[in-house]
């Protein structure tokens, strides 16, 4: 059963404490405004970012407290039935945080010049409806039957040194970043293919796989059901021999005074794994039948441990060495606003994001208004096919040369955060020199 | 840098994940099954596959030294120079020809020549490369008379005594020192320690004892109760004899015991009168005969007794050295000559069972079973035996009470396989059964270390009709389970 706790680890791995609300993809006002762009071509000369905190949840089919009925430290009571009902043939589990630890940008003119370090994790984890009824509800419900039990995983994190560029044209402006990648930990799976057939005759099984991981410090498969299948993180030391680069662009285009629209593209890159890169690739057919009962006749004892322990040893891996590279995730934006009056904006935007057959699509529209010059307030509603209801409210606050921004595009999870299948959350503080 | 404040691996989930998984398989043979549950060692089986027990007693032996060591003494008296003396003995046992090894020869005579005599003795009944036996001896008178003279010849070893006619000739030329031929007085000859190599004759009506002895049936150790009916039980006397002469059987006792100690004579013809033993004849000197004789349903009670069920057999059987004392029988036997004779009690597999019941034990690791919450055990068993077996279990703790039974009563796990006219198994019969664990009850039987079987074993039709049973046959056991489990499996 700890097994299949590994996503909830993979929760608790990003978010340091599961208490924390699910939470949040650049999805809503906060890409409205575009950061990348300002970040680069400050609004004034120079834009200093000493610490930006960005962290996403996303979870396509049930909530937290769908699943976990009840919890304490020693133990969890879930309602492995209801998660069930609720999910699609294949889920998305999205998991994606961005500590900027350090940005600087300069305007020189019309030119702009940014730099900007990041330590970023993402996991994505793309899950079979039959993996999860398998784990958590049992192999009873499939016999007689072939169930798909293959999940798709990528995950990395990584530090991001950005160099960026951009170029004020007037109503348009353009940003272009180029990032040195330096990954600490990654995995991904190539192949997916785990069918698990049970036999009604006894409940023989057969699995047949066609499935590979490719994983640096990441996750141990010969570990599966041990505390130690998904590895401790560390990000210590900023340059590791696992190296990559990505690009991001960005536009932003005023159609007239009061009318803007933009986007940005970001992910396009990858990152080659070659510090203690481990492939395990299982492509087999393995029946289990159990123990033969000879040596029970014969041995004059009969061990139900041990046959339990063979059926443990089903799944093993063929493991090799070889580097491996994964890319990163795509993320698509766009976006568009209207100055309704010198303190009212409304905004609305879209966002796609998507790696390997986990995709995520969200749409958003809200208003800011800025009572007074040293405050923004901001709400918005996003829209996501299996969360409708988001309702974000997001505020800064500019003091002296400094600006505080913080938000959610679900505020919603700040209050029952265990009912939630999104959410959102940042934190920033920006210097404007 | 990141971690999970919750500690898995003592965290305990509490879900109603229900999984299906097999535990064991196997094909088990009979030979297997009853290797496991009974006296293997007595089980023989043929080229066929048909099933024998064989219970058997030990071997018994007798040789010829231990029968007849040597020939006895042969005294004689010669009253003139040429006598015939009559190789007969006690119990009519007649010689007609030895080999010997060992022989001591003793002459006695008194002579009353006063003068020197030359004495030649020939025995031609004593042989040694075609010649006669013959003896010269010089008397030498000494001034008195009568001349007592003793003649021991130790070592008559390697010579034949041929006496077709039951006679020996004696003749003796004594020889005076003038040349004139004359009698000795008071002339006895003497024979003894004639052992042989070879002897040929009439030995006599003679009885061999045999040590008693006893042999247990194993079939029934482990019979609590029910009816066993073999079709073709049998006693086997097998004897392996190099004596050269006839021999018959003696039963002094043939009493089968049974378990509350009841008594049952074997009662036959054979026993009464007995039974000859083969035996080789004259030109086959150093060989073996076996006879192969068996007490059956035909020629004894035996059916009877053997389906009553007995725990051992009570057996004494002597041999009868020539019964019928028929003196015109020459027969042999050689210093190596032997009989053994072997009993066993023969229990074909062809036969009806009604509840036979057995009972076995064997040591169990329950292991992870306390991970299992409302088990349900699915059996299958495919039998190609023509038995039913009910089964029950008793889970038995490490002080040897009894924590549990796996059913309330005894339940049907195998069902037999069809069969033909003649008890002949000819397919399989498959059998399936849902077997529920409750909580509780798997938390009371947690702790066993030990399983007790119960079994009832009946042959087909209810135990009414006679089967075959084979080693070829047996059962294909395959066990699962779909049971939640509690969280650290």
């Amino acid at each position: 059963m700890k097994i299949t706790l590994s996503a909830i680890l993979l929760t608790c791995f990003l978010m340091g404490n599961a208490q924390a609300p699910f939470y949040q993809v650049n999805s809503g006002l906060n890409a409205v405004g575009n950061s990348m762009i300002s970040d680069i071509l400050p609004e004034k000369k120079i834009t200093l970012i000493t610490g930006h905190y960005n962290l996403s949840a996303y979870h396509s089919a049930f909530s937290y407290g769908d699943f976990i009925k009840s919890e304490n430290n020693s133990a969890l009571e879930i309602d492995a039935k209801n998660a069930f009902s609720q999910l699609d043939a294949n889920n998305d589990l999205w998991l994606d945080t961005e500590f900027k630890t350090l940005g600087i940008g300069f305007r020189l003119g019309k030119l702009g010049v940014g730099f900007q370090h990041s330590l970023t994790a993402f996991n994505v984890l793309n899950y079979p409806k039959d993996l999860f009824g398998l784990l958590f509800l049992g192999n009873s419900q499939y016999i007689d039957k072939e169930v798909q039990v293959g999940p798709q995983f990528t995950g990395m994190a990584y530090n991001s040194f950005g160099f960026g560029l951009g170029y004020d044209f007037g109503k348009l402006k353009l940003t272009g970043r180029f990032n040195w990648l330096s990954a600490a930990a990654g995995a991904q799976t190539k192949n997916n293919d785990v069918l698990l057939y049970t036999n009604p005759e006894f409940y023989q099984l057969r699995l047949t796989t066609n499935y590979e991981l490719n994983s640096s410090n990441l996750i141990n498969p010969d570990s599966l059901g041990e505390s130690n299948f998904i590895s401790r993180l560390s990000f210590d030391g900023l340059f590791k021999s696992n190296t990559g680069y990505s690009l991001d662009f960005a536009a932003n285009y005023n159609l007239n005074s009061k009318t803007s629209i933009g986007g940005s593209i970001r992910g396009l890159g990858q990152i080659n794994f070659n510090t203690n890169a481990k492939n395990y690739r299982s492509n087999k057919i393995i029946n289990y039948d159990g123990i033969d009962i000879g040596n029970f006749i014969t041995g004059d004892s009969l061990s139900l441990a041990s046959t339990i322990d063979s059926l443990g040893d089903l799944l093993k891996f063929d493991e090799s060495n070889r580097n491996f590279s994964i890319r990163l995730p795509f993320h698509a934006n766009f976006h568009a606003q209207y100055a309704i009056s010198s303190k009212l904006i409304g905004m609305a935007g879209m966002q796609y994001s998507s790696i390997n057959d986990a995709s995520f699509t969200s749409f958003t529209a809200g208003i800011s208004f800025q009572p007074i010059k040293a405050i923004r307030l901001a709400t918005n509603y996003t829209y996501i096919p299996s969360a409708p209801a988001n309702i974000g409210l997001h505020c800064s606050f500019r003091f002296w040369l400094i600006e505080l921004a913080g938000g959610t595009d679900n505020v919603l999870a700040g209050f029952d955060p265990k009912s939630t299948k999104y959410g959102t959350g940042y934190l920033g503080l920006r210097w404007i020199l | 840098m990141f971690s999970c404040n919750k500690d898995l691996d003592n965290l305990d989930v509490q879900s109603d994940a229900e999984f299906a998984f097999p535990l064991f398989y196997g094909k088990l043979d009979l030979e297997d099954i009853i290797q496991r549950t009974a006296d293997s060692s007595s089980l023989k089986i043929d080229e066929n596959g048909n099933m024998t027990f064989i219970y058997s007693g030990d071997l018994v032996s007798r040789t010829s030294k231990e029968i007849y060591s040597q020939i006895p003494p042969i005294p004689a008296l010669l009253t003139d120079t040429f006598y015939s003396v009559p190789v007969k003995f006690a119990n009519n046992i007649k010689l007609r020809k030895a080999k010997l090894t060992t022989g001591n020869l003793s002459f006695l005579f008194k002579s009353y020549h006063a003068q020197d005599v030359t004495l030649t003795i020939t025995i031609p009944e004593l042989q040694k490369n075609g010649k006669a036996y013959v003896l010269k001896r010089f008397v030498n008178y000494n001034g008195t008379v009568p001349v007592n003279e003793t003649l021991l010849i130790n070592d008559i070893a390697g010579w034949t005594i041929d006496t077709p006619k039951d006679t020996l000739n004696i003749r003796y030329e004594a020889i005076k020192a003038d040349g004139n031929r004359d009698t000795l007085s008071e002339f006895g000859m003497l024979a003894t320690n004639l052992q042989f190599s070879y002897v040929e004759g009439f030995f006599g009506y003679e009885v061999f004892p045999i040590k008693r002895d006893t042999i247990e049936l194993e079939i029934y150790k482990n019979l609590l109760g029910g009816e066993v009916n073999f079709e073709d039980p049998k006693v086997t006397v097998t004897v392996r004899s190099s004596f050269g002469f006839p021999t018959r059987s003696q039963v002094v006792v043939a009493q089968f015991r049974g378990k509350n100690g009841q008594l049952f004579d074997l009662e036959s013809p054979f026993v009464t009168n007995g039974f000859d033993f083969e035996y080789p004849d004259i030109n086959s000197v150093g060989t073996t005969v076996i006879t192969p004789f068996k007490f059956n349903k035909l020629n004894s009670n035996i059916g009877d007794i053997i389906n009553a069920n007995p725990i051992y057999l009570d057996y004494q059987i002597n041999a009868i050295a020539n019964p019928d004392s028929n003196t015109d029988i020459i027969g042999f036997m050689t210093d190596s000559s032997f009989f053994v004779v072997n009993v066993a009690v023969e229990l074909p597999m062809v036969g009806r069972a009604k509840n036979f019941t057995i009972t076995d034990e064997f040591q169990v690791d329950f292991g992870k079973l306390e991970d299992f919450k409302d088990p349900v055990f699915k059996l299958i068993t495919e039998s190609s035996m023509p038995i039913d077996l009910d089964l029950q279990l008793y889970f038995i703790g490490s002080d040897g009470n009894t924590l549990d039974s796996l059913f309330n009563d005894t339940k049907p796990v195998v069902k037999a396989a069809p069969i033909d006219a003649l008890g002949n198994s000819i397919g399989k019969t498959k059998f399936e059964q849902y077997i529920p664990i409750s909580t509780e009850q798997l938390s009371r039987i947690q702790n066993t270390k030990k399983i007790l079987v119960a079994g009832s074993i009946s042959t087909s039709n209810k135990g009414l009709t006679p089967v075959t049973i084979k080693a070829n046959q047996g059962i294909e056991v395959k066990m699962g389970v779909v049971t939640k489990l509690k969280s650290k499996l």
